[in-house]
């Protein structure tokens, strides 16, 4: 009976055991099978972190590899404001350390959002004195920020990024697929805090750091070109001005200076016209300085020898229903004295003989009228008509460089171009471009463009160039012990109500190389309505003998 | 089965077990590591970038040529003590003092000085 009593209870406990398991397995089928999805979806999303990873901007070098920008360490400071109780005793506290107004933090704070910009990109240091303020619904988000270590120096070329750190500007602009790279992501485990565990990584796509950028341009050329222009824009009361330093026998440009300039760490508080780039966006008549182009069109047409001999009319040639001017009388001249002397007269004459359809041709061929194709963003072609749109006039206005519109780099080109015994070079800002292990991407090798005048004629030109610095108008170039060659510019400028070019506003320029036997360097100098003088060889002459007085001796180049 | 030989089974499943769960638990603590790690590299991989930019704003040649400039007029950067940095306060607008921070006035001063609301105008 008891034996019976006890197996029935037995029975009764197996059963419940039984029982209870059909339903613990019934439940575990609906979870594990018929609920797959969503539960298994709820724990990944419970346990599984997706961290953004970043790609560091790439760096740009000068050639000396100099840091020219560069990404650093920054904090971005937001506010969870819904939930911050004190809000005018944090704007209070916050005011002072961002440097900023304490109503503006206020009226930030008072918001009813989760999320609150204060301040993007701000210095580390300030971060930590955030930190120790300890409000935890003030937080930080770790970035990088775009920083310009020489300031002023090569702003109009470098550029600048926004606060997304996206190029806006200059090479910054220019090069930004490269120097961005690409953001990359990883997917972990997290804890019950929420932190990343590292060990339990699945899935990554690792982010590509920005390449970094070689320059051609020189940080201490650069820095002798923008002191010594901006010197004498301040003398000379100019508007603006211009040195390009080019290394004429591979097109690469050593420096790039314009005045007035900005800091491409505060883009914002200069204005737009100063951040201008003005050597390739800004064109402007020549005037004498394109002598050279009628001199090496006639010497390579065959048309004029150097020793022929032009009257130059005693200073009045009428010629298309207008008289012509030279600054000084002159009687005959020879044709070398002609450009030595500046004659327009003598020039004209040259350049009746070779005739409009030849002029234009070699124009074209030196560079202008034609975008360079330089690495920078904007670049204009300037102004050079066609022959057939010409007027009576022209013949008598183009050869002396009035009636054509030029960039700055344009006619740094083409005297580089006689530097360079006849080849037009293609301007190169970007010497190559380099991983973060110095492996090479891209490499821009030099370019000839076209060969414009034979060696022979540029030895001729040459010859000219360096009387103009000895005897001509360009003696305030020379450099005692080294030969200098060059051409100065000094062009009206038309009134801005087309009757005409006014008597009281010029542009001077003056272009040469050196040493000019063998040329390392050669330059443009533009200086913009310069007062109370206003000739190339007296406001330009001089800023080309300092800059390359400073690049000899750098270059430790021997007398 | 014999009691000895599933008791033997029992000790190695849990033996398994403890080996599985220590497992885990080192592979939360490296996680820790290398997250601490990591954090430490990228701080300094920032501090080397930040001292690179110092090196390459200090050594630029503007602000070498400025300091030049300053040596030869003979001045010097200031020592510890020589430097006095003023904190821009700004002036907390009350009722009281909008127009302009109120100044004690002579007894004769209303027939030399405009009145006050005159006085903030010209301010503005």
């Amino acid at each position: 009976m008891y034996k019976k009593a006890h197996k029935v209870k037995a029975s009764l406990v197996f059963l419940f055991l039984i029982i209870s398991l059909a339903i613990l397995c019934g439940r575990l089928f609906f979870i594990q099978i018929i609920k797959y999805d969503p539960y298994s979806r709820m724990a990944a999303d419970q346990h599984k972190l997706t961290i953004p990873i970043e790609a560091r901007r790439g760096t740009i070098y000068d050639r000396n590899m100099k840091e020219v920008a560069s990404s650093i360490p920054a904090y971005s400071v937001y506010a969870v404001a819904r939930d911050l109780k004190q809000k005018a005793t944090t704007a209070r506290l916050l005011a002072p350390i961002l440097g900023l107004d304490e109503k503006f933090l206020l009226d930030r704070l008072m918001r009813n959002k989760p999320f609150v910009w204060l301040s993007r990109k701000v210095h580390p240091e300030v971060a930590d004195q955030i930190k120790e303020l300890g409000i935890d619904e003030i937080k930080l988000m770790a970035c990088s920020r775009r920083s310009y270590p020489g300031g002023e120096l090569m702003s109009h070329v470098v550029g600048f990024c926004d606060v997304d750190n996206n190029g806006l500007e200059g090479l910054e602009l220019y090069y930004d697929d490269y120097l961005k790279g690409a953001g990359g992501w990883c997917e972990t485990s997290r804890d019950g805090r929420g932190f990343e565990l590292a060990a339990f990584e699945a899935n990554a796509v690792v982010a590509r750091d920005g390449y970094d950028l070689v320059l051609e341009l020189d940080e201490l050329i650069q820095h002798m070109a923008q002191d010594a222009l901006s010197k004498a824009v301040k003398r000379w009361k100019a508007n603006y001005g211009i040195v390009i330093v080019m290394d004429p026998r591979d097109g690469a440009i050593l420096a790039m200076a314009n005045y007035p300039t900005f800091d491409p760490n505060h883009p914002s508080s200069h204005f737009a016209s100063q951040r201008r780039n003005r050597t390739i966006t800004d064109c402007f008549e020549p005037g004498s300085s394109f002598k050279i182009v009628t001199a090496a069109a006639a010497l390579e047409e065959g048309l004029v020898e150097v020793s022929d001999k032009f009257y130059c009319e005693e200073g009045a040639y009428r010629v298309g229903g207008r008289t012509l001017h030279d600054y000084r009388p002159n009687g005959w001249l020879t044709f070398s004295e002609v450009i030595v002397k500046s004659s327009n007269i003598g020039t004209v004459k040259v350049a009746q003989n070779l005739g409009k359809e030849k002029l234009w041709s070699f124009a074209g061929s030196f560079g202008f009228g034609r975008v360079s194709r330089v690495d920078l963003p904007g670049e204009v072609r300037g102004i050079l008509r066609q022959p057939s749109e010409w007027s009576k006039t022209s013949i008598s206005a183009i050869p002396m460089g009035q009636e054509v519109a030029c960039t700055a780099l344009q006619l740094v080109g083409a005297i580089s171009c006689i530097a360079n015994d006849g080849r037009l070079m293609k301007p190169r800002i970007v010497s190559r471009i380099v991983d973060k292990n110095g492996e090479l991407v891209r490499s821009f090798p030099p370019e000839v463009v076209r060969r414009v005048v034979t060696k022979e004629t540029a030895r001729k030109m040459k010859d000219i160039l360096i009387k103009v610095v000895e005897e001509g108008t360009g003696k305030e170039a020379g450099i005692a012990g080294y030969k200098v060659a060059g051409k100065t510019g000094t062009a009206q400028k038309a009134k801005p109500d087309g009757s005409g070019y006014s008597d009281t506003r010029f542009v001077a320029s003056f272009i040469g190389f050196a040493p000019a036997e063998d040329p390392l360097f050669s330059m443009v100098v533009v200086i913009d309505e310069p007062t109370p003088r206003h000739f190339g060889g007296t406001v330009c002459a001089p800023v080309f003998r300092e800059v390359a007085q400073g690049i000899l001796k750098y270059l430790e180049v021997k007398d | 089965m014999k009691p000895a030989k599933f008791i033997f089974c029992i000790w190695i499943i849990m033996g398994f077990s403890l080996l599985y769960v220590w497992q885990q638990v080192e592979l939360v603590k490296i996680s820790y590591e290398i997250r601490e790690a990591k954090c430490e590299a990228s701080h300094l991989l920032d501090q080397n970038r930040s001292l690179r930019y110092n090196v390459a704003s200090l050594s630029s040649p503007s602000r070498l040529a400025k300091e030049k400039l300053v040596r030869n007029l003979g001045l010097e950067p200031p020592r510890s003590l020589e430097l006095v940095r003023l904190i821009e306060i700004t002036p907390v607008k009350t009722q009281s003092n909008i127009g302009g921070p109120r100044r004690r006035r002579s007894i004769f001063s209303f027939l030399f000085l405009p009145s006050p609301q005159a006085e903030a105008d010209q301010i503005k």
